[in-house]
């Protein structure tokens, strides 16, 4: 038998006879015939025994009757759903936005399907030689947006759906990231740093403004749609030799038609509501609690800052054209010398005892 | 007719048949466990009745298009998990509420007093389950996932989103730490003793 050769308390715990004899004092394995033929592994038996009933049985599901009404109102849910006409899950604006995008492409992208299975919002960084040509890989498989935070302070929104890579760190001439889906860029201002964004078909190059960009693979066009800045887009493979670049003013948006490889001419375009776009963060003397909520909702951030210090502060600023990084930034500037903040992921915390008066 | 005692995999196939009855059972089998896990999770615990209801919803409803899991108990985790994860994020503007990836794992472990007889054993498991509760969140949420959920290492690894090495090591530090302690405590005992004797 294998628990001759057991060595660690672990090795006990994992054994599913063992378990059962700790806990129900079914002993169908003859643990205590064998504990007392192997004298040596009666300690490390002890110990797992105890650890298995501190650890516990799992109290706190439910009775059979619980389970049982559960049961009853799942299957009248899974009739109120199949009777209804509309999908939910999306709010309005998704479904607004879905009717009136169009996009394209397709990237040569490896999901892994355990990721697709478990995670809600999977992020894949790869071992690689040298930290400087680490690639992250960012798939947003939830239905909310995510933030992703570049090293060189600029911030990318990422839909639902889409897929982001990029270096841990940027090159020294340009900075270069590969996506498809959609996603709302802003990039901080770097004149000798290029931002350039990949997709299948086109590259959208900046300096420094913020832009989204529509690259679905299951769509037949691409589109970029400028909300601040001056940015160029053009063809991955040009066609002949004409290397056709677009330039883009702010509030103008392309569309890259994939079937024909060529672009339509740019057009004026109504931000849909409550994109990120439209928010123009301008405030004037809001409370501090106001301006944190906007970037929360804008960004899909938690903030945290002491409330009561902060309860009569009130800011005039104007943060349209700013990555989230400098956004909080100002504010916390703005709030008084001693106000820091740092990023935790999706979650700001900002402290700070006071603003200046 | 289908019962419980059948294995998974076969009550997954009847359901995909339309088999009412395999349903049932497969809700009567895995409810209690999801909804414990659900409610460690968010001190809500209506939110956690909804999303385990919600993941065997879609079990129904998409009953022809899923394929038979390799471990149905960790898909139908990795579902409510997932949910809500996804009901936080959409609430937490209005709440506050941080994302399940730093939502703090609550579950508190509580002895098995009923299988102990005698009080030195007692005394022992107490001190251990005391040591267990104050892990740090994530090492709590893999043993608990282990021990009572009896998922392997590679399913914690999925369901946590880390590598199966990480689950490991999660695994191996809560056990390691508390032994490390515990252990300590022992020898403290056994040098009172010499001083005192």
């Amino acid at each position: 038998m294998q628990r001759e050769s057991y060595t660690t308390v672990t090795q006990f715990c994992d054994d599913a006879l063992f378990r059962e004899w700790v806990i129900t004092g079914r002993d169908n394995a003859g643990w205590v015939q064998w504990l007392e033929a192997n004298a040596a592994k009666q300690r490390l038996a002890q110990e797992a025994r105890y650890l298995i009933l501190a650890i516990g049985d799992d109290m706190t599901g439910a009775t059979a009757g619980e389970t049982d009404q559960a049961l009853e109102e799942t299957w009248w849910r899974i009739h109120e759903h199949e009777h209804r006409v509309l999908p939910t899950g999306f709010t309005g604006w998704w479904r607004a936005a879905a009717a009136v995008l169009l996009f394209a492409l397709g990237l040569g992208w490896y999901v892994s399907r355990q990721q697709l299975s478990v995670t809600n919002t999977a992020m894949r960084k790869p071992p690689a030689a040298s930290p400087a040509k680490r690639e992250i890989e960012v798939f947003n498989d939830s239905r909310v947006a995510r933030l992703v935070n570049l090293e060189d302070g600029s911030t990318i929104i990422l839909q639902p759906g889409g897929k982001l890579s990029y270096p841990a760190k940027f090159a020294a001439g340009k900075r270069e990231v590969h996506l498809a889906g959609e996603a709302f860029f802003e990039i901080s201002k770097n004149r000798r740093r290029p931002f350039l964004v990949y997709t299948n078909d086109i590259i959208t190059e900046v300096v420094g403004t913020s832009f989204r960009v529509k690259a679905a693979d299951d769509q037949p066009e691409v589109e970029v749609f400028v909300k601040t800045g001056e940015v160029h887009v053009r063809q991955v493979k040009p066609k002949n030799n004409a290397s056709e670049n677009v330039v883009l003013l702010p509030n103008q948006s392309v569309s890259y038609v994939k079937s024909r490889s060529l672009f339509e001419k740019p057009e004026n375009k109504d931000i849909p509501k409550r994109a990120i776009e439209y928010l123009n963060f301008d405030f004037s003397d809001a409370p501090v609690e106001t301006i944190f909520s906007a970037l929360e909702s804008a960004y899909g951030v938690t903030i945290d800052y002491p409330r009561e210090a902060l309860r009569n502060c009130y800011l005039s600023t104007s943060l349209s054209d700013e990555p989230l990084l400098s956004k909080l930034k100002i504010v916390c500037e703005s709030i008084s010398s001693g106000t820091q903040f740092r990023m935790e992921g999706n979650h700001v915390v900002v402290e700070s005892t006071g603003c200046n008066e | 007719m289908s019962d419980v005692s059948l294995p998974d995999s076969q009550l997954w196939c009847l359901i995909k048949d339309d088999d009412q009855a395999a349903y049932t059972a497969l809700f009567r089998k895995y409810y209690p466990a999801l909804l414990g896990y659900g409610k460690s999770l968010t001190d809500h615990h209506g939110l956690a009745g909804d999303c385990v209801q919600e993941t065997f919803m879609e079990v129904w409803i998409y009953r022809k298009n899923l394929a038979v899991p390799d471990s149905v108990r960790a898909y139908l985790l990795a579902g409510v998990r997932r949910r809500i994860a996804r009901r936080l994020e959409r609430d937490r503007i209005f709440r506050h509420s941080r994302d399940i990836g730093e939502a703090e794992f609550s579950f508190q472990f509580t002895p098995l007093d009923a299988m102990i007889s005698d009080e030195e054993t007692r005394r022992q498991v107490h001190q251990l389950n005391t040591l267990l509760n104050q892990l740090p969140a994530r090492q709590r949420e893999a043993l608990y996932l282990r021990y009572h959920q009896q998922l392997d290492i590679d399913e914690i690894a999925r369901l946590m989103q880390i590598n199966p090495q990480s689950a490991s090591n999660l695994l191996h530090r809560g056990i390691k730490h508390i032994r490390e302690v515990w252990v300590g405590e022992l020898h403290t005992f056994a040098l009172l003793l010499c001083v005192y004797f």
